[in-house]
């Protein structure tokens, strides 16, 4: 019997996957875990293993293919048997039930459908505020929804506990302590692919991050003036960075790399990726070849990948393709930190607040200035300090200098 | 203070503004001898003469567009539709005249107008005397829409009405014209517009006009037994809508209930919830609930008819669910 | 055409009046052929006697209600061509700011209680003006214009019921031409006249030759006179035909070429210039009143082309007179 290789569904989000390069060819004998293609999703490379030895016969999805979950990609049989294809996506009752023994059962008390935590808008907004993860408290309101009084009383019991005596740390360094009020909540696939995406970068890139402040007068008041005159859109300082971003890597091409083993591939295309935050993780649409697109082109680009990743609704090329990624903690008063890069990337630029501190002027004045921290973290393996330390500098006269990115 | 009747307290609020105002007329059925069926305009007719009491041949149409005609040329009509179902045959020169007349000629014209109907089931007067369609009125622009429940409220806004340049709509319980409040001394008027918190507290908010506001209320006491504590807010007025009053209450309690009498779909406590979704969404810790009559023709039999709009023990249920109550 | 005698500065001002209407509707014609007009422009070509000839009789202080088919009412009630013309081309010059449009043309201060695109409409707003002159005791008399088709309304029964039994002081002018949009009168109507109708009412009724200005003009006049001495409400009817569809863009293929020929022979216009001719006036004062109106909607439609349209804020306003953005925004 011949075993048909379907697309697996990597991720809560993922919906399709984008097939690589084919590991086997046609003909070559596999056994049972051997990698046969690589491929991509909206967040992760991976490849498909065979699931049976045997010899791969068909493959059904070229290089650059964009499959869905559960659809035909290869199949595996013996060198001689008679192979019919087809390529019909499963009925969805196959579907729903893998994922039901795979998910939904050990999570039903906290994720009673979809995986989404009921709550209401205002136990979200009170959670989010204290820095409560929905994720561990019971609901008791109508069909397990989480209120108001659930996350108060959460709240309450965390203070009690925490002014609880704590054992002596010496005793034992490893021990987690577990009580029965705590929860334990298995890991979405969201978060154990950010964990592992994030391991790897951490554990393989050498990562050297530096930081510059920047005086952003001059970037406010062209936000305003541009904000005044167009109404469409209203270009945020995250976008008005995308543009400022793609101009410097189109003068310092080295910095817009991706590195593969034992070569780094100079990348023709600009696309920029722009961190955004959602309830259950990390998400990073791209806007692609934003160095040839205008600040209000790229601002609705953003805000509407930005929305869609909200909705869940973002399409596999809008995840992939990367060559550069900005990070912006502003809004939640971050100064400075020191991100992570988006692998194979080689850089990332993380953007803290804008706050009004005294400066000195050119006259020896103190005066005020609204001023921003830059903090760009890259690949070692890729770039040295010096370069690095060059796209810093020059998108930092952008922003002191708005009008220097004509030049 | 004295007591008096909120039929009472209307006649009182025309008769005053008749007296103070020689523009202001009414006009409608039966408003001469019989003095309308409840006694609204009784003695007017020898008061004030037939030049200020108009009593019209049956014909809403030919008479509402009358008015409309009057008040462009600075007159003061009050009109009385003997029951709002009678709108039917009367939509044209409110819906497309009185209504659209000041926008339509770039605010040349003001149509200083009021259309009092009774409305409300509970009387047995079956399909056609017995709905609430404010819904159809707040859904055109043009019109104001006030619905009051006491007999203060009914006085100080039809003063109010009266005196409004703009078209408005006032809508009068039926059920409620026997019933007697007190009514401050010397000029009393309530600005349009203008809500009322009939009860405060801080659980749940319930949101309503007309005769549900005294649902509500009995519906606040049982529930307290319970220990929740019920915030009720009477609208008084529909078209401008208090959203002050409402964003305040919400974003104190949390939780809403919003009461209508007249049937739910499309019904305008559906406005109120959407509008309280849109804005005040992360104040909310339960959906916003609607208790509204059912979606059928308004039934002649008592036990039908009972069970056609909504009563204090609806109120009840919807508050529980809303705070999700159990024994 | 009537023999009694009128001075010549009225027949002369009749003249300019239907030439204006005329001048003002070819023009929309035009433009809204080159696309420069938008909406339903329902012209009267052919029933300016009917306009003319009854604002000729009423005074200034009187009122008038008119209809989707109102420019000619306007115009001969002393509505201005270049704040017509703006309005109709959506400008914030226009009567109404351009928020009405071709059929809601109104102006109080010229007794234009306003056009309405709701047929019959205007009738039960008449009989309220006609009321308030009543309750007032002032002797405003106002005049509803209406088509053929309005009188099979229920507005036209109700409003001329209570006119007679409170002899209300108003004329209601139908002007009766054959059609309403496509229907033939007489396939929906089983008499001949709609005056007839008065008889029901026990008020005085007449029909008339609707493009016969000077016709016109004395039955109204006699109406007039009679509801202003507090006699009550009168029907006058205009038989009379137009020449153009039903709106602008309508080929009025429902009706027979024969017979609008016939009524192109009529055209009332044409017959009054002859009529002018035959008492002895010079064809060079006519043809300088023409090139006069001539010149009055070129400047009218110049005056429109080059007004601003109002600004795109101007929507929220004047929907209600107090507390409008209150009641708009939610």
């Amino acid at each position: 019997m011949a075993t048909e290789i379907r697309m697996p569904q990597l991720g809560l989000t993922m919906t399709e996957g984008v097939i690589g390069a084919w590991l086997k060819q046609e003909g070559d004998t596999v056994k049972k875990g051997d990698p046969i293609v690589q491929i991509t999703t909206d967040k992760l490379n991976s490849e498909i293993e065979s699931e049976v030895d045997g010899v791969l016969r068909v493959i059904c999805a070229q290089e650059g293919e964009e499959i869905p979950v559960q659809g035909l990609v290869a199949i595996v049989g013996t060198a001689d048997e008679e192979i019919t294809i087809d390529t019909d996506t499963p009925k969805e009752e196959a579907t729903s039930n893998v994922e039901e023994k795979e998910e939904i059962i050990p999570q039903i008390q906290e994720k009673p459908k979809g995986g989404r935590i009921k709550a209401s808008p205002l136990a979200k907004k009170i959670a989010s505020k204290k820095g409560i993860d929905l994720a561990k408290i019971t609901g008791t309101g109508h069909g397990g929804r989480i209120v108001q009084k659930d996350v108060l009383a959460y709240e309450e019991n965390v203070v009690e506990s925490q002014t609880q005596e704590i054992p002596e740390a010496s005793e034992a360094p490893a021990y987690i302590p577990k009580e029965d009020a705590d929860i334990i909540k298995p890991l979405t696939n969201m978060r154990k692919v950010i964990g592992k995406r994030m391991t790897e970068s951490k554990h393989n890139a050498p990562h050297v991050t530096i930081t510059t402040e920047v005086n952003v007068d001059k970037t406010i008041a062209l936000r305003s003036k541009l904000n005044e005159k167009n109404t469409e859109v209203r270009l945020s300082y995250t976008d008005i960075l995308v543009k400022m971003i793609a101009t410097a890597l189109r003068n310092i091409p080295m910095m817009n790399t991706s590195i593969e083993e034992d070569h780094i591939i100079i990348h023709d295309k600009i696309n920029i990726g722009v961190a955004v935050a959602l309830e259950e993780g990390l998400i990073v649409p791209v806007v692609k070849d934003a160095d040839r697109k205008g600040f209000k082109a790229i601002s609705k680009e953003v805000k509407d990948l930005a929305a869609r990743a909200k909705e869940n609704n973002l399409l596999g090329d809008e995840l992939t393709g990367g060559t550069f990624t900005i990070s912006n903690l502003g809004n939640y008063d971050v100064d400075a930190f020191t991100p992570i890069i988006n692998l194979p990337e080689s850089a990332i630029l993380g953007v803290g607040r804008i706050v009004k501190k005294p400066i000195v002027n050119e006259n020896d004045e103190i005066v005020p200035a609204s001023m921003m921290t830059l903090s760009l973290s890259f690949d070692h393996r890729i770039a040295d300090g010096a370069l690095a330390a060059e796209l810093l500098k020059m998108i930092k006269g952008y922003l002191e200098d708005p009008d220097q990115m004509y030049l | 203070m004295r007591t008096l009747s909120t039929s009472k307290a209307i006649r009182e609020a025309l008769h005053e503004e008749m007296q103070r105002d020689e523009n202001v007329i009414v006009v409608g059925e039966d408003l001469g001898k019989m003095g309308n069926p409840f006694g609204i305009t009784l003695g007017f007719l020898d008061e004030f003469g037939p030049n200020r009491v108009i009593e019209t041949p049956i014909c809403e149409s030919g008479f509402t567009g009358m008015a409309v005609g009057a008040a462009m040329r600075g007159v003061r009509p009050v009109v009385e539709l003997m029951y709002v179902d009678f709108i039917g045959v009367a939509m044209d020169p409110v819906m497309n005249q009185a209504a659209k007349m000041r926008y339509m000629t770039g605010g040349q014209v003001n149509i200083p107008m009021v259309v009092r109907a009774p409305m409300g089931a509970g009387r047995r007067n079956a399909g056609q005397h017995s709905q609430c369609l404010e819904t159809l009125f707040t859904n055109i622009p043009g019109l104001k829409v006030v619905a009051p429940s006491t007999a203060a409220d009914a006085k100080g806004l039809l003063k109010a009405s009266i005196r409004d340049e703009d078209p408005v709509i006032f809508l009068e319980h039926k059920l409620l014209y026997a019933a007697k409040g007190e009514i401050p001394e010397g000029e009393h008027i309530i600005p349009i517009g203008e809500a009322d918190v009939k009860r405060e507290g801080k659980d749940v908010t319930i949101i309503t006009w007309s005769r549900q506001v005294f649902f509500a209320l009995e519906a606040a006491k049982e529930l307290e037994k319970d220990g929740i504590d019920v915030e009720v807010i009477d609208l008084r007025s529909l078209v401008p809508l208090d959203w002050e009053t409402i964003k305040k209450s919400v974003s104190k309690t949390h939780n809403v209930v919003v009461v209508q009498e007249g049937n739910k779909r499309s019904g305008f406590a559906g406005e109120i919830s959407s509008q309280i979704m849109e804005e005040l969404f992360d104040e909310l810790d339960s959906p916003v609930e609607r208790v509204a009559g059912l979606n059928v023709v308004p039934p002649f039999s008592p036990p039908l008819e009972d069970a056609f709009f909504p009563n204090p023990n609806d109120i009840v249920k919807a508050v529980k669910k809303a705070v999700n109550f159990k024994l | 055409m009537s023999k009694k005698e009128y001075s010549k500065e009225m027949l002369l001002h009749m003249y300019e009046d239907m030439l204006r209407i005329r001048k003002f509707e070819t023009k929309l014609t035009e433009c809204f052929m080159k696309g420069m007009l938008a909406g339903n422009i329902h012209t009267c070509i052919g029933q300016e006697a009917a306009a003319v000839g009854a604002s000729k009789a009423l005074e200034k202080r009187d009122f008038i209600a008119s209809t989707h088919r109102g420019h000619g009412h306007c115009i001969a009630k002393g509505a201005k061509t270049d704040k017509m013309m703006a309005e109709l081309f959506g400008k914030v010059t226009g009567y109404c700011r351009g928020k009405g449009g071709s059929m809601h043309v109104a102006d109080i201060s010229l007794g234009i209680l306003g056009a309405n695109g709701i047929v019959g409409a205007g009738i039960p707003i008449a009989t309220g003006s006609g009321l308030t002159s009543k309750i007032r005791n002032t002797d405003e008399v106002t005049l509803a214009f209406f088509g053929d088709s309005a009188s099979n309304h229920g507005t036209f029964h109700e409003s001329i019921n209570m006119a007679a039994a409170w002899k209300l002081p108003v004329v209601y002018l139908c002007e009766n031409n054959g059609y309403g949009v496509s229907v033939d009168i007489n396939t929906v109507t089983n008499t001949d006249n709609i005056a007839v109708r008065a008889k029901a009412y026990d008020i005085p009724g007449k029909t008339v030759d609707g493009n016969d200005v000077l016709a016109v003009y004395e039955a109204v006049k006699e109406a007039v006179e009679y509801a202003r001495e507090g006699n009550g409400p009168s029907i006058v009817e205009c038989k009379t035909y137009r020449m153009r569809g039903h709106y602008e863009g309508d080929p009025a293929e429902y009706r027979s070429k024969e017979v609008t020929e016939e009524w192109k022979k009529k055209d009332p216009i044409d017959r009054f210039r002859t009529h002018l001719l035959t008492l002895g006036m010079e064809a060079e004062e006519l043809d300088a009143i023409e090139e006069a109106m001539d010149k009055e909607i070129e400047a009218a439609t110049e005056f429109a082309t080059e007004s601003p349209y109002p600004d795109a804020s101007e929507v929220t306003l004047d929907v209600y007179a107090s507390d409008n953005e209150r009641s708009v925004i939610r």
